[in-house]
């Protein structure tokens, strides 16, 4: 079986369970679905939208820029009414740094629909969507290899990735210390998933 | 929320590029597993992954994985 092609969501307030699909994102998607629409008309915000880390990312000038790349994959969590719910780039030629001469799969961008960020709405929308395209990046790396080992650099939500089971490494970046998901966690992520026997 | 942190280059293990990847999932799959796993001593032109049709990519990913000993995924879904 290949790599997770759906994921679940779960509704904030009907507690419903919801399936997206998993896909390529590409660039018109990108502008209609994320820069034209992810921003606008955020009703009863707990904080200024603007403050958000990632309110001037251009998704569909960062997709371009993995066109062109063999290594590089931009993908998008779709529910059926067309919205885009999470979008993530990743890449497949990193180093790990707990363990050298490993390799990882490096997340270069993760983000959810602002309208489901409990930091952000009164009343978020849907939730799971980050935290499944991570899923994804983990069950991609396991697929090449990797064991799962995952590398990212939190910008928000630092205890979350922790309490994912994400190590600070000694590696510093202009925006944080590179974190990375140990292969031992990563596994058991999986199998927590289902992806993987125990 | 995750990004728009450049790696550090001393992070990056580039194999040596080719031009003209396969751009769609499968076809992307096996090149990245054949260009992750040099143990493998297969030899591959991008014209070779490219000229075969999904069920053989799949069969090649499924039997590449077995060599390297890649547990099959049992859900498509998270």
């Amino acid at each position: 079986m290949g790599l997770p092609t759906k994921l679940l969501l779960t509704h904030c307030q009907t507690q419903e369970t919801v399936l997206a699909t998993i896909q390529r994102l590409d660039r018109e998607e990108a502008k209609d679905r994320i820069d034209q629409r992810w921003w606008r008309d955020l009703a009863d915000t707990k904080t200024d939208p603007q403050d958000e880390p990632d309110s001037h990312w251009q998704w569909r000038a960062i997709d371009s820029t993995c066109q062109n790349k063999p290594y590089f994959r931009a993908v998008a969590a779709k529910t059926q009414d067309g919205q885009i719910q999470a979008a993530m780039v990743y890449r497949v030629d990193a180093k790990s740094v707990l363990e050298r001469g490993e390799k990882a799969v490096y997340v270069d961008r993760l983000a959810t629909a602002p309208r489901n960020r409990d930091t952000l709405m009164e009343a978020p929308i849907y939730r799971g969507g980050g935290s499944g395209l991570l899923v994804l990046a983990v069950a991609q790396s396991y697929s090449l290899g990797f064991q799962g080992r995952l590398n990212l650099v939190p910008i928000a939500n630092l205890a979350w990735y922790e309490n994912c089971g994400f190590v600070p490494t000694e590696v510093e970046t202009n925006d944080g210390f590179l974190y990375e998901l140990p292969k031992g966690r990563a596994l058991e992520l999986l199998q927590r998933k289902g992806l993987l026997d125990a | 929320m995750v990004g728009g942190v450049d790696l550090p280059s001393h992070l990056i293990d580039t194999p040596p590029g080719d031009d003209n990847f396969p751009t769609d999932d499968l076809g992307q799959q096996l090149y990245w597993l054949v260009k992750m796993n040099p143990s493998l001593r297969l030899q591959f032109r991008d014209s070779d992954i490219q000229l075969m049709d999904d069920p053989t990519k799949s069969k090649l990913i499924d039997h590449v994985q077995y060599a390297l000993g890649i547990k099959p995924l049992k859900e498509t879904t998270v």
